[in-house]
Order: structure tokens, then C-alpha cells, then sequence
């Protein structure tokens, strides 16, 4: 147990690429008159996020809307009346549509100028928008109690939790807060966006969530797949290692010699064997059953490894040879009376 | 490329290394199922060819038992030598009577001795049978 519980701030490890994380090195806060290079969260984290930019998009590149809606509880079901809501921007490709949850049931739509803020981009950095992924104040920002000095002119405050871009003269009740300070200090996990990938602002942020799923189920087959194939392989080591098992097994049983070589010796050595056998008793049975006339009989048939003579007497030699021959390839000698046929045995 | 991205690709390089996994594996058991099917046919023929051609125990039986029988089973029959040398078994025959030679010939044939020399004489009496086997 004490064990299991050692190995688990490993396991955590192991695993901590599934779980969400802090992603960007630094931010940028793009406003329609400047940007606002703002310093990574976390040194210890620059190791492990690298130096990923996130555009945090100024209030003043988007248009925003707030509604209150008693009946819809997710960002998922408030993205299908988002057409309905900004409709004057949903059929304009320039825009591209956000939606921020705040409070309770209040829902946050925005419609990002993307023109605008590529432009922009293009104009401090020099850097194509596709490079960045984006988020907005209303998202990042989402219920601050106290305004957020950006700079020495501007501040971002919440008003009736809409976030906006506001003169810092025009604030009272100043923290002292600056957006280097809230962003190392933030801890709130947000879902950032690219422009790339949207091509129809009337379906983009459904197309978004679309895309999302798509990628999630693409996630889940992958892992199904990997621990299918993956179990697949262990059971077929396992099984590999049975047969493997049984193969022993039957070596013992068989007595078989250690290695093939000395097993084809020895079954090279009985088939040499076995032919030479069969070919002995096949040329002594041939003999054997020799028919012969009344006044014929066979005098003696000599075996030996290499050959079989038999000594028949008899008066038809050529008949006789003829009938063998039939069977067995014989050379005939005559010995008297006696006829000599020989066999060699190969 | 974002979080999810990065786990696409994660998880995708692991289906396809748990594939090749899987299909090595694959291959890895049937090349140990073919071993343990040429064993087993090996084996068999091994055994069989052992039993019928190597076995000393059972060829040296064998004429023990065949030359046990003369003068009872064959009644007519004589052992006229009976030598072991080393792995060499001779034995000699007299057989007086035609069926009784021709069942003993039989005998000797139908066996899996390994015959070295078999002399068959037939002479005025009968039949002189001169049998070597190896063991």
C-alpha cells in the first residue's frame, strides 16, 4: 500500500499530459490604438509551456452584446441563438463570434473584428494573425471586482460585468492592479481561439464546437485504437509464450535431442536405414515367391548388405529372367545346372 | 498547435506504435505456432522411425523370442549357433520342414531387424537359414 502510494506522484506525472494546463509563455493585449507586451505568468512554468504568445483582444476591436437567459445553462446551447443575437454581424464574414459565460444565466456575445485585429498585429508585430492564438478581456477578464490599469491612459473595468476600455482618469476606486500583476496571478483555465481554421462566421463558433467534437471523438478513437492494438499484442505475447510451452513439452515427450541438427541426423540415419531394409526384403520376397515348374527349386539365396544372389535350378534361365526382370533389375550368370541371379542393393 | 492538438498527435503516434505492436506480435505467434507444429510432426517421425530402426532392446527381444520358439512352435527346427558380438546378433537354422521355413522367413522378413547377412541353403535335408542382424 505504502508502495502504491510512492509510485503515485509519478503516475500523476505520467498523466499529466491529459490534464489542462497553463499553456502560454506571454501575453499580448491588442487595443485598436497600441499593444501591450505583458510578461510571462510563471519562470518555473517556461520550461514546460514555452514561449507560446496568447492576443488578448482589447474590448475596443469587438462588439459585445449582453443577454440574460434564464433557460440556457451552457456556452454550447447559447452558440445555437447566437445568429439570432448579432444578427447584424453573423452574415459578415469579417466577424468572428465569441461567447463568454458571466454570472448565473448572463451571457456574453461578442463579434470580434478579425480585419481589424490582423491588421493591427500586422502593423506592431509584423506577424500574420495564424501565428496567435487569441482570447478576449471579456473572456480573460471575466468578474474582476476592480478596475485594471493597462497603461498610464487606459484601464479595463467591469461594468455590470461587461468589460470595458476606460480612460484610468475616469477611475475612482483605483486597486492599484496592473494587467502584469493579474496575469501572474491568474488561475482561471480559458479556452482560447485561432482564426485560421473559421470559415463561415454564421457557423463559426458552432463550427468551432464542431470541430472540437470532431477532434475529441478523433481523440477517443485514437485511444480506443491504441489500447485495442495494445492488448491485442500483450495477449499475443502471452499466447506466444503458451505455445512456445507447449513446444518444450513436446520435446520432452518426444525425447527429442536438443537441437535440429542431431534430431535430422538421426531421422536421415533410420530412413538410409529403413530404404535398405525394404529393398533386402522386397529382392528376398520377389525370389521367394518365384513360381517353379515341377523338378525346379531354388538352391540358396545369399543376402548381404550390398547384394542378393539366389541360385535357382531350373532349365528355362531365360523365362525365368524375364519373369524377375519384371521386377527387379538382375544380371544372370549359369553355374552347371544352376542359374546365378544377382541383385545390388543400392 | 493547442493542447488537444498535441494529444491528437500523442495518442495517434501510440495507435500506430500499439499497430505494429499488435501485427509484430501477430507474426511472433504464428511463427511460434508453426514451430510447434513442425515439432510435433517431427516428433512423431522421429519417435516412429526410432522405435522401428534404432531400437537395439526390442531387435535383440526379437530374436531371442524367434529362436525361443525352435523345437517347440516349430517343432522341426534346430538353433544351430547363436552368437552375440558386441552389436552384431548371429544365429544359425536347421529347418526340415517346408511350412515351418516358410513361416520363419516370414518372421524375419516382416520384422524391422536390421538384416546384415541372411544365407538360405536348400539342401537334401531341408533348409539352412544363416541370419546376422545389427542391433
Amino acid at each position: 500500500m505504502n508502495q502504491a502510494l510512492k509510485k503515485l506522484p509519478m503516475l500523476d506525472k505520467m498523466l499529466s499530459f491529459l490534464t489542462a494546463k497553463k499553456k502560454f509563455g506571454s501575453y499580448l493585449f491588442l487595443d485598436r490604438e497600441f499593444l501591450l507586451p505583458i510578461q510571462h505568468l510563471h519562470l518555473t512554468q517556461a520550461k514546460s509551456v514555452g514561449m507560446k504568445k496568447c492576443v488578448i483582444i482589447s474590448p475596443s476591436l469587438y462588439w459585445v452584446k449582453k443577454k440574460e437567459l434564464p433557460n440556457i445553462n451552457s456556452i454550447y446551447k447559447a452558440n445555437k441563438i447566437a445568429s439570432a443575437i448579432l444578427e447584424d454581424f453573423t452574415e459578415n464574414k469579417a466577424y468572428q463570434i465569441r461567447i463568454a459565460k458571466g454570472e448565473a444565466n448572463e451571457y456574453f456575445f461578442l463579434a470580434i473584428d478579425k480585419n481589424e485585429v490582423q491588421k493591427r498585429l500586422q502593423a506592431h508585430l509584423g506577424i500574420a494573425a495564424d501565428n496567435f492564438e487569441f482570447t478576449t478581456a471579456q473572456e480573460f477578464f471575466v468578474n474582476i471586482q476592480k478596475p485594471i490599469e493597462l497603461n498610464e491612459s487606459y484601464s479595463l473595468a467591469s461594468i455590470d460585468g461587461t468589460i470595458e476600455k476606460v480612460p484610468t482618469a475616469y477611475i475612482t476606486d483605483s486597486s492599484g492592479a496592473t494587467i502584469q500583476s493579474f496575469v501572474k496571478t491568474k488561475k482561471d483555465y480559458f479556452k482560447s481561439f485561432t482564426f485560421k481554421r473559421e470559415r463561415n462566421p454564421n457557423t463559426a463558433s458552432t463550427t468551432g464546437n464542431t470541430r472540437r467534437i470532431g477532434e475529441k471523438l478523433l481523440l477517443y478513437s485514437f485511444a480506443a485504437l491504441c489500447i485495442a492494438w495494445f492488448t491485442e499484442g500483450i495477449v499475443n505475447i502471452k499466447r506466444s509464450f503458451a505455445v512456445s510451452s507447449d513446444t518444450q513439452s513436446l520435446r520432452e515427450t518426444y525425447k527429442l535431442p536438443a537441437t535440429n541438427m542431431e534430431i535430422d541426423n538421426v531421422v536421415t540415419k533410420a530412413k538410409n536405414i529403413e530404404k535398405k531394409q525394404n529393398d533386402i526384403r522386397f529382392v528376398t520376397k520377389t525370389f521367394n515367391n518365384l513360381v517353379l515348374a515341377p523338378g525346379e527349386s531354388i538352391d540358396s539365396i545369399k543376402i548381404s548388405n550390398t547384394e542378393v544372389t539366389t541360385a535357382v535350378k531350373t532349365t528355362r534361365a531365360k523365362e525365368l529372367e524375364l519373369m524377375i526382370k519384371k521386377e527387379l533389375n538382375v544380371s544372370t550368370t549359369q553355374d552347371g545346372d544352376k542359374t546365378i541371379f544377382k541383385t545390388v542393393i543400392k | 498547435m493547442n493542447l488537444l492538438d498535441n494529444k491528437i498527435t500523442i495518442l495517434a503516434v501510440a495507435a500506430i506504435a500499439s499497430f505494429v505492436f499488435a501485427v509484430g506480435s501477430e507474426l511472433f505467434l504464428d511463427s511460434k505456432n508453426n514451430q510447434l507444429v513442425k515439432t510435433n510432426k517431427n516428433g512423431l517421425e522421429y519417435k516412429l522411425l526410432k522405435e522401428s530402426w534404432l531400437n537395439k532392446e526390442h531387435s535383440k527381444n526379437y530374436v531371442d523370442t524367434l529362436t525361443a520358439d525352435m523345437g517347440k512352435a516349430y517343432f522341426s527346427t534346430v538353433v544351430t549357433k547363436k552368437e552375440l558380438n558386441g552389436e552384431i546378433y548371429s544365429v544359425g537354422l536347421m529347418i526340415l520342414n517346408s511350412d515351418e521355413f516358410d513361416a520363419i522367413i516370414k518372421r524375419i522378413l516382416n520384422s524391422n531387424l536390421k538384416i546384415n547377412k541372411l544365407d538360405i541353403v536348400n539342401n537334401d535335408l531341408g533348409y539352412l537359414i544363416d541370419l546376422e542382424v545389427t542391433l
